[in-house]
């Protein structure tokens, strides 16, 4: 039993949009600077082939070769479902199958094991794709994201349907952005160069350490000790936080696809995610022997961005660079090499 | 993606014909983590000054094509990539001055987990690019 590192390519978003790489650029970084694996993509973002949703073989081979190059390996695709392909209706269940076949199809052609599932799909969908999952050999995790959580009416309502159709074939895709419990550091350390009231959002930050959730109900507070835009919008923007018990992961153990290492931010002395809890959740998998990959999913970038400097992305590979050292220092030799 | 990068001074042109600017062009990349089929955009508008250019005057060129919005809103498998610059005309007789004028691209994509359309707004203007 073991965890295989790799990166999902969202991670790589601004690199890519830019030119600055491109999707091999990308396989090496994983395989070279990362010592990674484990390669996640959508196709609708780094497209593998001409035709994203229809590869020709010589695409599926070329890929192949690509991951051979490399030592990697496909392990999940993000699919979609465009519920609103055309204007003023939903798709009917139907269609919503029909562009969930087409993904799955994809995925199987490129070699995903597994492809993540878009939270707010609906369960009667997902349960209908079962089939066609087993018929791929393509496994489909429903992606719990903030501000999800395990006890939500709608992740339950998921882990019911898991259960009553007991597949291997569905489960559910954890973001770690659940074990989130406080604004990042660089979000503080933006807002106290804005001109943020220091005292203020000390504040802020002793609720958020006492409770995840105090974004819920401190906002009040925050105005009536005279709080403005800034120190308010920092409370707004972590308004919807929830830290999740990482116990739930042993008590899901069975449906757990594979997991996007989500994070903002490094600290670079202590390789920790600022405001991210990874040790736990990766005892518990560790504890309870899960053997799957996790795939980081770099989301900072907003943060980051220079306006003196909009050509510049490094910070997208240095991040990536500081959680993997971090991933490999708590997966010690519960890592898959 | 930052949506500063949506619009690039450098790429507004005038679209000259027989010697008279009928427009200018307009190189967009999308505002979005991901590309998606014609028939999810919901709307443009390019503003110049405050003159308003809605999508229905608008022309939309992508690798795949040059197409009117009314025919994108079917096109379900021709796509915007992700990166991609597509050009948009907008027809406005003279072309453009940059130099001492103001060009807003405003873009709307219908998201489905975010429950539909979200405009995003990019400008340039005259201090950042001549005439």
């Amino acid at each position: 039993m073991a965890i295989r590192r790799g990166v999902t390519f969202y991670s790589f978003q601004d690199s890519y949009y830019q030119g600055n790489m491109n999707l091999e650029d990308c396989v090496r970084f994983v395989s070279e600077e990362l010592h990674a694996t484990g390669i996640e993509l959508m196709v609708e973002q780094t497209p593998i082939s001409a035709d994203c949703h229809n590869p020709t073989d010589r695409e599926v081979e070329h890929w192949k070769e690509l991951m051979a190059k490399y030592g990697t390996v496909p392990t999940c695709m993000d699919a979609f479902v465009d519920t609103m392909l055309y204007k003023g209706r939903i798709l009917t269940k139907k269609e919503q199958l029909q562009q969930f076949e087409r993904d799955l199809r994809v995925a199987a052609k490129f070699g995903f094991d597994n492809i993540r599932v878009l939270c707010p799909l609906r369960a009667e969908v997902v349960e209908a794709a079962v089939p066609i999952a087993e018929t791929y050999g393509v496994r489909m995790g429903l992606e719990i994201h903030q501000p999800m959580h395990f006890e939500a009416a709608w992740v339950q309502r998921f882990l019911e349907m898991c259960e009553r159709v007991n597949s291997p074939y569905v489960g559910i895709t954890p973001d770690f952005g659940i074990f989130m419990y406080k604004p990042n550091a660089i979000a503080v350390k933006n807002a106290l160069k804005q001109g943020g009231d220091p005292k203020i959002i000390d504040f802020i930050l002793n609720e958020f350490e006492k409770d995840s959730t105090a974004g819920q109900r401190i906002l009040p507070q925050v105005q009536a000790m005279g709080g403005g835009p800034v120190e308010c919008g920092l409370v707004m923007r972590y308004s919807r936080l929830h830290y999740n018990d990482p116990e739930y992961l042993r008590k899901y153990s069975k449906y757990l696809i594979h997991f996007h290492a989500k994070f903002y931010e490094m600290d670079p002395e202590t390789l920790t995610e600022t405001a991210i809890d990874y040790e736990n959740p990766i005892r518990v998998l560790k504890e309870i022997g899960w053997n799957g990959s996790f795939s980081s999913e770099f989301e900072g970038q907003p943060h980051y961005w220079n306006d003196a400097d909009l050509q510049d992305t490094s910070y997208e590979l240095e991040e990536l660079k500081l959680q993997h050292k971090m991933l490999q220092k708590l997966l010690g030799d519960f890592e898959l090499v | 993606m930052n949506p500063k990068l949506m619009l690039d001074p450098k790429d507004i042109e005038d679209v000259v014909v027989d010697g008279v600017a009928v427009g200018f062009n307009v190189k967009l990349r999308i505002p979005y983590y991901r590309g998606v089929c014609l028939s999810l955009i919901e709307d443009i508008t390019i503003k110049y000054d405050n003159e308003v250019y809605p999508k229905e005057v608008l022309k939309f060129t992508t690798k795949d094509g040059t197409f009117t919005f009314d025919e994108m809103a079917t096109m379900t498998t021709l796509r915007w990539e992700f990166g991609e610059k597509a050009t948009v005309f907008v027809p406005r007789k003279g072309g453009f001055y940059m130099a001492r004028h103001r060009v807003e691209a405003i873009v709307a994509i219908r998201i489905s987990y975010m429950g539909g359309a979200r405009p995003v707004s990019c400008v340039v203007t005259g201090s950042v690019a001549g005439d």
